[in-house]
């Protein structure tokens, strides 16, 4: 028998909040004491040890006690970013295996970290088929400046340490949108720059979904100069320059003003066929390298010789109805139950930083309702396969639903 | 005429540069339609949070409640990073009261910091501004780096028009768009802020005075009502007193059993002789009390006395079942102390003469000035003759009341015969003594 739920607060006493949303996860799970699993996110405005405490108030005994941090929490009844947000998820079962793994020192060293956990979770033996959720910080202060954790190399890593990798999702932990250093819970340890992962087997199925409602809005370029992250040209014309030609050099507008707005997007099906959302990956512009005009992303992954496009955001969410609603009758289809949902949702998409008046999670939310308890957060990059491939992903929101 | 390759070539240009353009424009737009909506979401913000205050300026809501609320709001509602309120601790020296938004550990460093607020926030619309384009000085530099809030805005809280303490918020960085610099739009929300924090604040106090006098009024007032509901108590039974309270009267009652005792001072003519009138009265007063005391200890209500007559009365207001008994203990008890009396004061104290019968009477208050609470009935009438035929120093009993008594062990009686009472005819009477008396007669 599986039991789970999820609960959240708003609390600003770190413990009291633990406390709240542990207790609420518990009612809603109806478990007692002690469960398989304690899942929990914050924002980084917590005291980590004390909101850890909090939850252990209540949850005597967890066979796996880990978490980290979100620019905000979204659960059935409750979303909110940039504040005292939190949340927590529970999972009781004896027909689904929960196992979990541990990778230190991601900071600059991000290959390394993926092979290493790949290889570890290679190495395990699962009762039946694996799902995976991918968690990493994405926040690298170690040299006091920061430094995003760069999610391909991670990803990179992974394939080489589980070539085969399963149904795999995730995101990068950020903990507010300063990008702070940030914290993860392993079990009684509080740390930073690491990755996890947490893997469902036996009788556990994960079903994902990305939406991202992104849209085509030029027509194809090429890049043709990268290093690292750094877009340095595009069809042969320095980045920001092509950029601001395009915007209007008459706009009146400076990168400051427009670059949160500026997504590039990959087509991994075939160029000029009709458009298919399933086949876009989305990268979005941070900064700029104004010594060599350039556009600093947030992943390393746009290379010399990548065709891409620029992107239009929409604000019209019913997609996010529809796609999170078909994935439910997916599982209804295959004669399954969904246990809990996971929703890794970027913090661009938040209306605030959206420049909306509706939160697109709350479309996540209207379909879920009283159908199975949900636990998301606000990530700064989201991982999930785009065709068979892992990819890191922006301004996306990745739903994983676990079913038995 | 079909097109050539070449017409082609400038058509696909043509859509190209078409799709780039208006791929341009989205951004353009996207990003002047996400200003607009940041600022008035702002307003928006800055409104909830007024709004918030607003209803916290209910007198019932300390200020500490207030305060850190407020701060609550400002930090999450506004995106600000941290927020501190200082007090005056002396003239122009201020210290954090109320943080919030910093590290585990820092609040009591905080706690520690004694500051001189620069002058720019003596007068109430004043205001501090330092954001990433103000000029920076020693002064600035030292106080921003001493509560480590490189980015802030500060404001006044005053009541009763003298400066009381300093709200100041701040962020720890500067990102456009969403983390803009703090400007002077954002100034006069905070000293909106200010305001309303320095009203809640002077309410609070004037809420603690007011609720300082009341409670002093009405303790004054409990003591005088306590003097007045003892006065009453001392006239009324307590039932009749809180009838008489509720309703402006109160029935009269029909009690199926009670006992009725009547005391007389024999030699009362003679003693008056003896002693002056002051004399006379404290020994009055000196017996009748100690005749209150023992009634009361017996649960007995004492009704009245009629000059050196004494009637008081068991089983009512309310039933008792022991109303005899009590009664006949009350009596014997009451004899006892006369007896030692006139140990003590010889001829210059009474004798006793004691009466007791049981039956139903009618109680209630007539009158409406200078009102009383009294019996009725034959059975008050019967035991005035009872006690009229004791002897000095007895105790007499009625047939009824002996009737009620006789099986109890801790009395004896001796039966005096049928004795003629006046407007009554012969009734039979009963002495009654303590079985174990240590009484000499």
């Amino acid at each position: 028998m599986t039991r789970a739920g999820t609960g959240y607060s708003n609390k600003t006493n770190s413990f009291e909040a633990g406390a709240e949303a542990a207790s609420l996860a518990r009612q809603q799970a109806g478990i007692t004491s002690n469960c398989s699993l304690v899942f929990m996110f914050t924002t980084s405005r917590h005291l980590p040890a004390q909101f850890a405490a909090g939850v252990r108030s209540i949850i005597n005994e967890a066979e796996i006690f880990l978490g980290g941090c979100g620019v905000g929490v979204i659960t059935n009844d409750h979303l909110g970013y940039d504040g005292y947000q939190s949340g927590v998820a529970l999972i009781e079962s004896d027909t689904i295996h929960m196992d979990a793994f541990l990778q230190r020192n991601i900071n600059n060293n991000e290959y390394k970290t993926g092979l290493e956990l790949g290889q570890q979770i290679n190495e395990t033996v699962f009762d039946g088929e694996l799902n995976l959720l991918v968690f990493y910080d994405a926040v690298n202060r170690t040299s006091g400046k920061l430094q995003m954790t760069m999610g391909t190399s991670f990803v990179k890593g992974l394939y080489g340490g589980m070539p085969s990798l399963p149904v795999t999702a995730g995101g990068g932990l950020t903990g507010d949108m300063q990008f702070s250093k940030s914290f993860q819970w392993w079990q009684q340890e509080i740390i930073s720059c690491s990755a996890f992962a947490l893997g469902f087997s036996g009788a556990a199925r994960m079903h994902t979904t990305i939406m991202h409602g992104c849209m085509p809005a030029s027509a194809y370029h090429t890049i043709t100069k990268a290093d690292n992250s750094v877009v340095l040209e595009i069809d042969n014309e320095p980045a920001l320059q092509f950029v601001q030609r395009i915007i209007g050099d008459q706009s009146g507008l400076s990168f400051e003003n427009f670059g949160f707005f500026l997504t590039i997007g990959i087509n991994h099906g075939q160029e000029y066929e009709a458009f298919d959302t399933n086949n876009y990956s989305n990268c979005m512009c941070v900064n700029i390298d104004k010594k060599r005009q350039g556009l600093v992303m947030v992943e390393n992954n746009l290379q010399a010789g990548m065709r891409i496009q620029l992107m239009r955001r929409s604000l019209d969410f019913n997609y996010i109805y529809e796609a999170t609603d078909n994935l439910l009758k997916e599982i209804d289809v295959q004669q399954r139950k969904p246990v809990i949902a996971f929703y890794i949702d970027c913090v661009g998409r938040a209306a605030y930083y959206l420049g909306s008046d509706k939160e697109e999670a709350a479309e996540v939310q209207m379909a879920l309702k009283n159908k199975v308890p949900l636990l998301g957060f606000y990530s700064g990059v989201e991982l999930a396969k785009v065709g068979n491939s892992l990819q890191p992903l922006d301004w996306t929101g990745v739903l994983a639903i676990i079913s038995e | 005429m079909e097109n050539t390759e070449s017409d082609l070539q400038k058509e696909l240009l043509y859509y190209k540069k078409l799709a780039d353009d208006l791929g341009g424009t989205n951004i353009s737009y996207d990003a002047r339609i996400s200003a607009v909506t940041t600022e008035v979401r702002k307003f928006k913000e800055g409104l909830a949070v007024l709004n918030q205050l607003q209803r916290s300026i209910d007198v019932k809501a300390s200020t500490q409640e207030v305060f850190e609320s407020t701060m609550n709001a400002i930090n999450t509602k506004l995106r600000l990073d941290r927020s501190i309120i200082f007090l005056e601790d002396q003239k122009d020296l201020f210290v954090p009261a109320y943080t919030l938004g910093f590290e585990e550990g820092k609040d009591e460093t905080l706690k520690e910091i004694k500051l001189n607020l620069p002058d720019q926030l003596l007068q109430r619309d004043d205001y501090w501004l330092i954001n990433k384009a103000s000029p920076i000085t020693d002064e600035t530099r030292k106080i921003c780096e001493q509560i480590d809030i490189p980015f802030l805005i500060a404001v006044p809280i005053f009541t009763h028009q003298q400066r009381v303490g300093i709200l100041v918020s701040g962020r720890m960085k500067e990102i456009r768009p969403f983390f803009p610099p703090l400007s002077h739009v954002d100034v006069e929300l905070f000293q909106t802020i200010g305001a309303f924090l320095s009203v809640s604040a002077t309410n609070s106090g004037a809420y603690n005075v007011l609720e300082r006098l009341v409670s002093e009024r009405t303790q004054e007032l409990t003591i005088e009502k306590k003097k007045s509901d003892d006065l009453l108590l001392n006239v009324l039974p307590a039932e009749v007193a809180e009838e008489l309270k509720i309703k402006g009267f109160a029935e009269a009652k029909y009690f199926d059993e009670v006992s009725v005792l009547f005391t007389d001072f024999v030699n009362f003519t003679i003693i008056s002789e003896l002693l002056s009138p002051q004399e006379l009265v404290d020994e009055l007063h000196y017996c009748f009390k100690a005749f209150d005391e023992i009634v009361v200890k017996y649960n007995i209500e004492k009704i009245k006395t009629i000059g050196d007559a004494y009637l008081a009365v068991a089983g009512l207001p309310n039933a008792d079942a022991n109303h005899a008994a009590s009664t006949v203990k009350a009596a014997l008890e009451i004899r006892r102390f006369t007896k030692l009396r006139r140990e003590q004061k010889g001829d210059k104290t009474f004798d006793i003469r004691i009466g007791i019968h049981s039956g139903n009477v009618v109680a209630g208050i007539v009158g409406v000035i200078k009102f009383a609470y009294d019996i009725w009935g034959d059975t008050v009438n019967t035991a005035a003759r009872i006690e009229q035929n004791s002897l000095p120093g007895h105790v007499n009993l009625s047939e009824k009341t002996y009737e009620l008594v006789k099986d109890l062990t801790n009395f004896n009686f001796t039966y005096r015969g049928e004795i003629q009472a006046k407007n009554k005819g012969a009734l039979k009477m009963y002495f009654v003594e303590e079985a174990t008396s240590s009484i000499q007669d």
